[in-house]
């Protein structure tokens, strides 16, 4: 009944209204991951509108010996942001080549100026997640292209590995009487796995088609900077004072500076049909 | 000297006694409580006491010889009885109603609505003619009425029952004949769990001390106290409402027992599913509540009775037919989740001498709910997670008031046992998205407890108070399993949402309250009553270094009630303004994309935006206003031997003015907005009572 009577007055509620805030702001969001030579770093003006052009942001990456600027100017998309219209005010993402690949158990640094002034951060790149099951190519079989396939996986991580997030690589669409075709899946469950050491299944989600499908699980283990952005993002909303995510900066920079490592590949085959 | 006058002091003492009794309605017998006994004895002051909520009374420092007693209860006329010597036994006081009675329905007369304050200071009195002269928000409900109090605030208009000075609900008990339900209420929280044709009145306890003490509450308590039932003849009534049907029935049993039963049934699952059987719409809403009460009372002559009461309700939701997720079909799941109380109490009184009450109460309460969720992600399985809950309460007290001179002393023991058990049994590796894992909880508690006050009348109407309670706590201990305990965040299903709460992240915490509260009524019987409250009030929590707002409290509350009479109409008007509520405010957004290795072949990426908030409560959501409006009528019917039928319709919210009750900021496609929950719409009610 309340529900009938809330949508009936539905026109008469309060309305939404958009956000506006008072302040201006610059966010930086940056995660290496070891065994990459490149570093990417999304610099956005979330309270700006479009128009304005994305934040000037000067950074530099620094490593055992060596730093390295954050200097190309690259598509956002190779920072996750796949359709920009749709993020949160004008964004950059910046890209910096880097002397060496990320090494596990390096400690890295990153500072930056922007026009609201400077910010920084420090991570120590954590050990891979050392998978413990399954020790061979996994063999299933889905009966057809929306069954997900469900792999076992069993894995140790170093003390300081605060989150473990599941990547997908070398997906591939095995043909009859053709090449095998590059493909790719949509989706993992869970998307966070949790640190302990007895099997959990990662359910891997298609599409698929017969005869059969490949690809490749691999698990990244963060350190605790971006495990707890990982583990934070999902309320929504925090409340002051805000927890430190590896980045800090003057009055109006917010972000994080994470690390990780990506284990071993666990070969997946999967026989698609009855 | 002193000697001499210490013998004075003793031989007034000695020409001194007491008039006690009950004061009765003339005629169902129903006990009147808050009637104003005053005793006039010759060449004397007069004396005065109140009857309490058994009707009984006890006028101490009575000088012997002739006078008069007069009561007067609000709705009654005027009794009076003139004696050469003071009555030595107890008075059976017979009040006739007033000829300006409102209707039948009522057990009191109209009168009573003008004034919930007076009888009982520090505390509000509602009774079932105050409730009739509120506009009716769904149905008639006599806890929602509480919020004209100046110490309760409505957490919102989805909430019947308020809370007392900024405190938790937790820490204001709602007793039934003595005993706490755990769980008061249905519809989540929009009804009261009580059947308004079993209740005699409610009061409003507004602090821990006063009345207060013998319950031993952090914020006070609402008593409620059911009806005896007719001891005159068999009546019945009841009401058809939007939300469900009412009955009640009442009745002697020989000369000096009476019976009341009552019940009380949703019919929207009813009413839903025939609709959706018959194709109207497409699926029905598989909800319902009820509740059942019963009560025998047995007046054992002069102040001396028994009374015996049970309590029963349910309340369930089974998403299951047809296998349709109704509640959460994007995550295609389906829940069942059913719950509900139970409660039996026996009180029994008597008295010592003729200055001397005593009341043995000894009841029980339990709590118990089963909560399932079916299907998803949980393979080869079809039980995702379920979890049952009870709880139990074991209370046995006694209470001596005894009155003397312009004193009553009152003192008590009470023990009580409370024991909870919670057990989840959900998979440990479930989705994160279900609610729990493995889980097991069961403390208990058992808690003893002496109090005493002593109460002084003085010149003018005032009087003084003064007490003391000791609580002694036994065991606390708590066996627990939580390390699978998940808690879902806000939004998938809102029936998921906030059932438990880790006592592990708990944190010992201290409130304050500080403030002005002002309450007024007039009343001109028989043509228009007002009553209203104003309160200015500072509240606050402090848990560590954290000191904050509560998320429900309001600076300024003001709350009108009028209702005017012409003929056998009633109508009513009910305004509340209210500043603001707290919330915290968004200071800036950060958003993230869920890191991608270059080489990644996943398709799904997150991407979000964290708002970054300023300090919890820091802000306040738009001021509130809200006016509810009201008529019924009487009429007299010749139906089963003679009653009357009481329609009723009420408008709530008119204006349909945009209250909020709290703010979301939601993310999507670049833009982040704001949505305000709302309150109550502008909304209409309507139903019929009836009695015969």
């Amino acid at each position: 009944m309340l529900v009938l009577a809330t949508a009936a007055c539905d026109g008469l509620i309060r309305p939404e209204e958009q956000f506006s805030p008072e302040s201006d702001v610059v966010t930086i969001g940056a995660v290496i991951v070891a065994g990459q030579s490149v570093a990417y770093l999304l610099a956005s003006h979330p309270h700006r509108g479009f128009g304005e052009g994305p934040p000037n942001v000067a950074a530099t990456l620094s490593g055992p010996g060596w730093d390295a600027a954050y200097a190309d100017s690259v598509d956002l998309i190779e920072c996750g942001v796949f359709v920009p219209e749709q993020w949160a005010g004008p964004a950059v993402c910046l890209r910096a080549q880097l002397p060496e690949p990320i090494r596990e158990q390096v400690r890295y640094s990153l500072a930056g100026t922007t026009a609201l002034g400077a910010f920084g951060g420090m991570t120590t790149v954590p050990g891979a997640p050392t998978v413990l099951q399954p020790t061979d190519t996994v063999r299933l079989r889905v009966v057809n292209s929306e069954e997900a396939a469900g792999v076992d996986v069993r894995f140790e991580t170093e003390e300081q590995v605060g989150a473990v997030t599941v990547d997908v690589t070398n997906a591939v669409q095995m043909m009859d009487g053709e090449e095998p075709k590059n493909s790719s899946v949509r989706f993992t469950a869970p998307q966070v796995l949790q640190i302990r050491t007895d099997v959990q299944q990662v359910a891997v989600h298609g599409p698929w088609v017969p005869p059969e499908f490949r690809f490749d699980l691999r698990l990244l283990g963060f350190e605790r900077n971006y495990s707890l952005f990982i583990e934070r993002r999902r309320e929504n909303i925090l409340t002051r004072p805000w927890p430190s995510f590896g980045l800090t900066g003057d009055e109006g920079i917010y972000g994080y500076f994470g690390a990780g490592a990506r284990s071993r590949a666990i070969p997946v085959a999967l026989r698609v049909g009855s | 000297m002193i000697t001499g006058l210490g013998v004075t002091v003793l031989a007034l003492t000695l020409q001194q006694g007491s008039v006690g009794g009950v004061v009765r309605d003339s005629v169902d017998l129903e006990p009147v409580a808050y009637a104003r006994v005053t005793v006039f004895a010759d060449g004397a002051e007069a004396r005065e006491a109140v009857s309490d909520r058994y009707g009984a009374f006890v006028v101490a420092g009575v000088r012997s010889g002739s006078g008069r007693i007069e009561v007067a209860g609000l709705g009654y006329e005027l009794w009076t009885l003139e004696y050469t010597v003071p009555p030595p036994d107890p008075l059976r006081v017979l009040a006739r109603r007033s000829p300006l009675e409102l209707e039948p329905v009522v057990v009191e007369g109209h009168g009573r609505s003008g004034d919930p304050l007076s009888m009982s200071p520090g505390t509000f009195v509602i009774d079932t003619a105050f409730v009739r002269l509120q506009p009716v928000v769904l149905e008639t409900d006599v806890l929602r009425a509480a919020a004209v109090s100046a110490s309760a605030s409505a957490a919102s208009d989805w909430t019947s029952i308020p809370r007392i000075r900024g405190a938790t609900s937790g820490g204001t008990p709602v007793l039934l004949d003595g005993v706490r339900l755990f769980n008061p209420f249905h519809v989540g929280g929009f009804l009261s769990a009580f059947n308004a044709e079993a209740i005699q009145r409610v009061t409003v306890m507004t602090g821990s001390g006063g009345d207060s003490q013998a319950i031993g509450s952090l914020s006070g308590a609402f008593d409620i106290v059911t009806r005896d039932g007719a001891r005159d003849r068999f009546r019945a009534g009841g009401s058809v409402g939007l939300a469900s049907v009412r009955f009640a029935a009442e009745g002697p049993i020989g000369a000096a027992t009476s019976y009341l039963v009552d019940g009380r049934r949703s019919y929207v699952d009813l009413f839903t599913g025939g609709l959706a059987r018959v194709g109207l719409i497409e699926r029905g809403l598989p909800y319902s509540f009820g509740d059942v009460h019963a009560k025998l009372t047995r007046d054992l002559g002069g102040v001396r009775r028994l009374s015996l009461t049970g309590y029963l309700n349910g309340e369930g939701l089974d998403s299951r037919p047809g296998d349709e997720a109704v509640l959460n079909a994007a995550s295609g799941r389906t829940v069942r989740t059913d719950w509900g109380n139970g409660a039996v109490v026996a009180h029994y009184r008597d008295r010592m001498g003729s200055e001397t009450l005593i009341d043995v109460t000894v009841g029980h309460s339990r709590f118990s709910g089963d909560y399932a969720v079916f299907g998803w992600n949980t393979a080869g399985a079809d039980t995702s997670a379920v979890l049952r809950a009870g709880m139990r309460e074991y209370r046995a007290e006694a209470l001596v008031a005894h009155h003397r001179g312009s004193a009553t002393v009152e003192a008590g023991l009470q023990a009580t046992r409370f024991a909870a058990e919670y057990r989840g049994h959900g998979r440990p590796d479930g989705d994160p998205m279900d609610l729990f894992g493995p889980l097991h909880l069961d403390p208990e508690q058992t808690r003893i407890a002496g109090h005493a006050n002593v109460r002084l009348a003085l010149m003018w109407g005032l009087s003084a108070r003064t007490g003391l309670r000791a609580d002694y706590f036994v065991g606390t201990a708590t066996t627990r399993w939580l390390a699978n305990l998940r808690l879902l965040l806000l939004g998938p299903n809102p029936f998921e949402n906030a059932v438990l709460l880790d006592p592990g992240s708990r944190a010992l915490a201290s409130g304050t309250a500080r403030g002005i509260e002002a309450s007024w009524s007039w009343a001109d019987p028989g043509r228009a009553s007002v009553a209203g409250s104003y309160r200015w009030a500072q509240a606050s929590r402090t848990i560590g270094e954290d000191t904050y707002t509560p998320r429900f409290h309001r600076d300024h509350e003001a709350e009108l009630a009028v209702g005017l009479e012409r003929g056998a109409s009633t109508w009513s008007v009910r305004l509340s303004a209210r500043s603001g509520q707290p919330t915290t405010p968004v200071v800036a957004l950060l958003p993230f994309a869920g890191y991608k290795s270059p080489d990644s072949d996943l398709k799904v990426i997150i991407d979000n935006v964290l708002h970054l908030s300023g300090a919890y409560n820091s802000a306040r959501l738009p001021s509130y206003f809200r006016i509810d409006v009201g008529w019924r009528s009487a009429k007299e019917i010749s139906w089963f031997g003679g009653g009357t039928l009481a329609p009723y319709v009420s408008v709530a919210n008119l204006f349909s003015l945009p209250n909020v009750v709290g703010v979301f900021h939601d993310w999507d496609d670049g833009t982040t907005t704001r949505f305000y929950p709302p309150q109550l719409p502008m909304f209409p009610f309507f139903g019929l009572e009836f009695r015969f």
